[in-house]
């Protein structure tokens, strides 16, 4: 059982990134610290991807001419890595100055001191 | 007192100020920002999760209804909402169900969590091990990019002509999303013809220093950008470097020098000309068979800088593009004059 564990710890340690992202994003009232708990989750998957196109003894997949080295590893899971940051890139950015706008109108980052701000606002109207 | 716990370094000077002024004034007549102060205490005393700003924001509220001084606020908004006085303990208790009853949202959502880490867990258990040969993922799309990828888009780095020849279009699709963002971010933040906050140079040593470093990191950049196909990078981690040194040049130059040069409008013209650079290149492409057959541009020698048919080209629009869209998320959340 520890020799899986022990083989497979990429897998674990992205799994437990992953966990620590969902967590504070469930936990913490604070905005901000919620788009870092689902950057934390975006990056756990990105070492997911890039654990899974490993190959026993492989070499990054720059093919030089006469190179001794004939193991090269799957060059496909570093294509998706790479969309991956992109749209996480993009995803941040958006939250970022929603969140922001957010801020300018109610003082605070906070999610709850936002909703009961906001429903205040939504009884008074 | 969740929100005194891990409180910043300027809530811990607030917090000696108060107590240093209650030493000193025993006698003294009451200063009202410190009675707030102590009120503000009481009420994060009472209340989990709230913060100095929404408890400045709620007493302005209260104040302007009483009509009692002008409000000293920070921020020149109007407010937005119409507010009355009332009793916001009651309506903090009026919150959802399960935050009410001895936090039982909080060990809801940590054992949701375990019970996922769990069943992820006995997921991978069952994966193939870690760089198994003989896992699925590698099939034989993999080994044909391997394999004839050299021959067939003439670039040495595999993942380069994967995503820019094999899977051009969907490398397409990922800057159009990135212009998109940069697009809405710029709709969401974007206060039109104010000037940006006088900022003093900085520091003398970052200044020299980054003065030196500036050229090499733009240096880099290039190279990493131009040897794509040829060499580990390509345009989106070239186009990275150069927007990294493109926001330390605004940082170190102090106010306004980089943006000068590159006003938002121009950056927003260089990465659409790059978009549609890169469609007609890539619909010439397709136009032709998308299969190399009369293909006008030769693929030269691989190895070479002038190799691989229009990879070259379309590292470059990708690297304008991305460096423009990190520029532009850089100077959409600068200070201006009004904030």
């Amino acid at each position: 059982m520890l020799e899986l564990i022990l083989e497979q710890r990429y897998y674990m340690i992205s799994i437990i990134l992953f966990a620590i992202g969902f967590v504070t994003l469930f936990l913490h009232p604070n905005l901000i610290k919620k788009i870092i708990g689902l950057n934390l989750m975006d990056t756990s998957i990105f070492l997911f991807l890039a654990a899974m196109g490993y190959v026993g003894g492989g070499q990054a997949p720059i093919i030089e001419e006469g190179s001794s080295w004939t193991m090269y590893i799957n060059p496909v899971p570093g294509g998706l890595v790479l969309t991956g940051i992109v749209v996480a890139v993009s995803t941040t950015a958006l939250f970022l100055s929603l969140t922001h706008r957010l801020y300018r109108k109610y003082h605070s980052l906070n999610l709850d001191v936002i909703l009961m701000l906001a429903k205040k606002g939504q009884e008074d109207t | 007192m969740k929100t005194t716990q891990n409180n910043n370094s300027l809530f811990r000077r607030i917090l000696q100020w108060a107590s240093e002024s209650e030493k000193e004034s025993a006698d003294a007549p009451e200063d009202p920002e410190r009675q707030e102060f102590q009120e503000y205490l009481e009420y994060i005393d009472a209340h989990d999760y709230i913060e100095f700003g929404a408890y400045r924001y709620m007493r302005y509220q209260q104040r302007k209804e009483l009509g009692l001084d002008e409000p000293t606020f920070h921020h020149h908004i109007e407010p937005s909402i119409p507010q009355k006085k009332q009793n916001v303990k009651k309506s903090h208790h009026k919150q959802g169900l399960l935050r009410k009853q001895l936090g039982w949202y909080r060990i809801a959502s940590v054992f949701i969590t375990c019970v996922i880490i769990l069943i992820l867990c006995l997921v991978v258990m069952e994966l193939p091990k870690f760089g198994d040969l003989n896992a699925p993922a590698l099939n034989e799309v993999a080994q044909r990019y391997l394999q004839q990828g050299r021959e067939e888009t003439g670039a040495v780095n595999a993942i380069t002509g994967m995503i820019l020849e094999y899977r051009a279009f969907d490398t397409f699709g990922e800057s159009v999303v990135l212009f998109a963002a940069a697009i809405s971010t710029l709709l969401l933040l974007r206060t039109p013809n104010q000037p940006l906050k006088q900022r003093k140079a900085g520091d003398e040593i970052l200044t020299m220093v980054s003065k030196y470093l500036l050229p090499m990191i733009i240096l880099f950049g290039c190279y990493v950008v131009l040897y794509g196909h040829i060499s580990p990078g390509g345009g989106f981690s070239g186009g990275a470097i150069l927007g990294a040194a493109l926001i330390l040049a605004s940082l170190v130059l102090g106010a306004g020098e980089v943006e000068r040069v590159l006003t938002s409008k121009r950056v927003t013209y260089i990465t659409v000309f790059s978009l549609l650079t890169y469609a007609a290149m890539k619909s010439y492409s397709f136009y032709t068979g998308a299969n190399h057959v009369g293909w006008a541009i030769p693929k030269g020698e691989a190895g070479h800088l002038f190799s691989g048919g229009f990879l070259l080209p379309l590292n470059l629009c990708v690297g304008l593009i991305v460096a423009c869209t990190m520029y532009t998320f850089y100077t959409l959340f600068i200070p201006t004059e009004e904030e």
